[in-house]
């Protein structure tokens, strides 16, 4: 007699017995882990997910915000490369706070937090130069990528979907490297020896 | 018939004149070489690829071939792949957790072996230190992003579904122009990650030093001072004299040094 693993995907309460209708054989289903915090999860944040959605479209329709939608989409610069631009200002913003931090720091003396300030807004607008420059580039085989995964999967569903997916990890890929491991580990040390050379030209040593 | 047609091998005519040439001028262990010399320029020349001619074409274009980009066999297999399919869709909808997610990789395993191999200034234990901060920082970030971004990327994929449902004005721009939607759409995307970047710039900065103490058990070493041995300092060349009590200048111009 075949005892049948239900799989979890498929998993009916109908189908919890197998074998004759006179002997029935209870199987015990493979309950997924993962399926089982999915549905707590949406048990859980269901209610406040459509809440999210609410604010999200209250906010959508504000007056503020539809300026600054109409602005963007006068522009084509803007318009065409959105997601990025969006990217670059979340990074901004995050840079623009441990500038600060760094200016605010009271365990350094003026002329370093300043250079160390300098260098932290210079290693990010290269950051940014070079994440933009790739991005360009890579633009016409990601385009051509897209093209040929669309003429293979034809009809398929979602397929709208999965192409902006793989736009969106393509810039997320580029602009994520340039952040945090070009930027880090190539420009920051560049931009700390420069610094430094500057600062002990200022005042020199011994 | 056919069969036995196809059997037989070809000789490329330049190998045959090798050869013929090397018959006719030496022997023994010379010819040997010759025969063997002509055999691997022979190979050579096969595997060498040659230009295509170019035909004559009426209709203005080239007629040579142009490379298909992508066309390989396992990028094909890879575009066809429901696993890759399923990453993109959610990709598309989870960008603000894909983005840390990717981070994580970077800043787990790149960015640590990098700092490790990179020749620099500091010691083995500040490298040791920074590769550690970096993964702290990427496991951090990625956490960090799924518990605050997994319900707003789920409310904003349910915002972009149905967006009938969530706009409450029935003339609103959002409904009439779809561009503008489309753009919307991506900034509302984008927004959690804009507004909470700082927030959690101060979670992760926070964070690192107790992860990097109980889950790494690293704890940046304070530079050792070295004690100086005591020696006896006489402070006789200090000149107060001549100090008076409303005389702030002497304290102003003070600078330790003798008069």
């Amino acid at each position: 007699m075949n005892i049948q693993r239900i799989s979890p995907r498929i998993y009916d309460s109908k189908i919890r017995t197998s074998g004759n209708s006179k002997n029935p054989i209870s199987i015990k289903p493979e309950v997924s882990f993962k399926g089982s915090i999915g549905t707590q999860y949406k048990k859980l944040m269901g209610p406040s997910i459509t809440k999210m959605a609410e604010w999200f479209g209250m906010l959508a329709q504000s007056k503020a915000f539809e300026k600054i939608v109409t602005w963007a989409n006068k522009k084509d610069i803007i318009k065409n490369n959105l997601f990025a631009h969006l990217f670059v200002v979340g990074s901004a913003v995050l840079s623009s706070f441990y500038i600060g931090k760094t200016l605010n720091n009271e365990k350094m003396d003026k002329d370093k937090r300043r250079t160390l300030a300098i260098n932290q807004g210079a290693t990010f607008i290269i950051s940014t130069i070079m994440g933009y420059t790739f991005d360009k580039k890579m633009d016409k085989t990601v385009e051509n990528f897209i093209k040929k995964y669309k003429t293979l999967n034809k009809g398929g569903i979602n397929l709208e979907k999965q192409a902006k997916g793989i736009d969106i990890a393509k810039k997320l890929i580029i602009f994520d490297t340039m952040y945090r491991f070009i930027a880090p580990v190539l420009v920051t040390p560049v931009a700390n020896a420069i610094g430094n050379y500057i600062q002990e030209k200022k005042h020199p040593t011994a | 018939m056919i069969n036995n047609l196809t059997k037989i091998s070809y000789d490329p005519p330049h190998s045959r004149r090798m050869k013929q040439s090397a018959d006719f001028e030496m022997t023994g262990s010379a010819k040997k070489n010759a025969q063997k010399n002509a055999i691997k320029n022979m190979m050579k020349n096969e595997n060498r690829i040659t230009r295509e001619p170019a035909n004559v074409n009426f209709c203005g274009l080239s007629a040579t071939k142009a490379k298909i980009p992508f066309s390989g066999p396992r990028i094909t297999k890879l575009m066809q792949n429901e696993k890759f399919k399923i990453a993109m869709e959610k990709v598309n909808d989870y960008h603000l957790v894909a983005g840390p997610a990717f981070a994580l990789i970077l800043t787990g395993i790149f960015r640590p072996a990098s700092i490790m191999m990179l020749p620099g200034d500091k010691n083995k234990d500040d490298k040791k230190y920074a590769s550690a901060h970096s993964i702290g920082s990427g496991i951090i970030g990625f956490i960090i992003s799924s518990i605050l971004f997994v319900p707003l990327g789920d409310a904003a994929k349910a915002f972009s579904a149905n967006p009938k449902n969530f706009i409450t004005k029935e003339n609103s721009y959002l409904l009439k122009n779809k561009e503008a939607f489309n753009t919307a759409k991506t900034i509302i995307g984008r927004l959690p990650d804009i507004i909470g970047s700082v927030p959690k710039g101060i979670l992760t900065i926070a964070l690192i030093p107790p992860i990097l103490k109980y889950v790494f058990g690293w704890e940046k070493k304070k530079p050792e001072v070295k004690e100086e041995p005591y020696v006896f300092r006489s402070y006789s060349f200090l000149n107060f004299n001549g100090l008076k009590n409303d005389d702030k200048k002497i304290f102003q111009n003070f600078m330790g040094g003798t008069k």
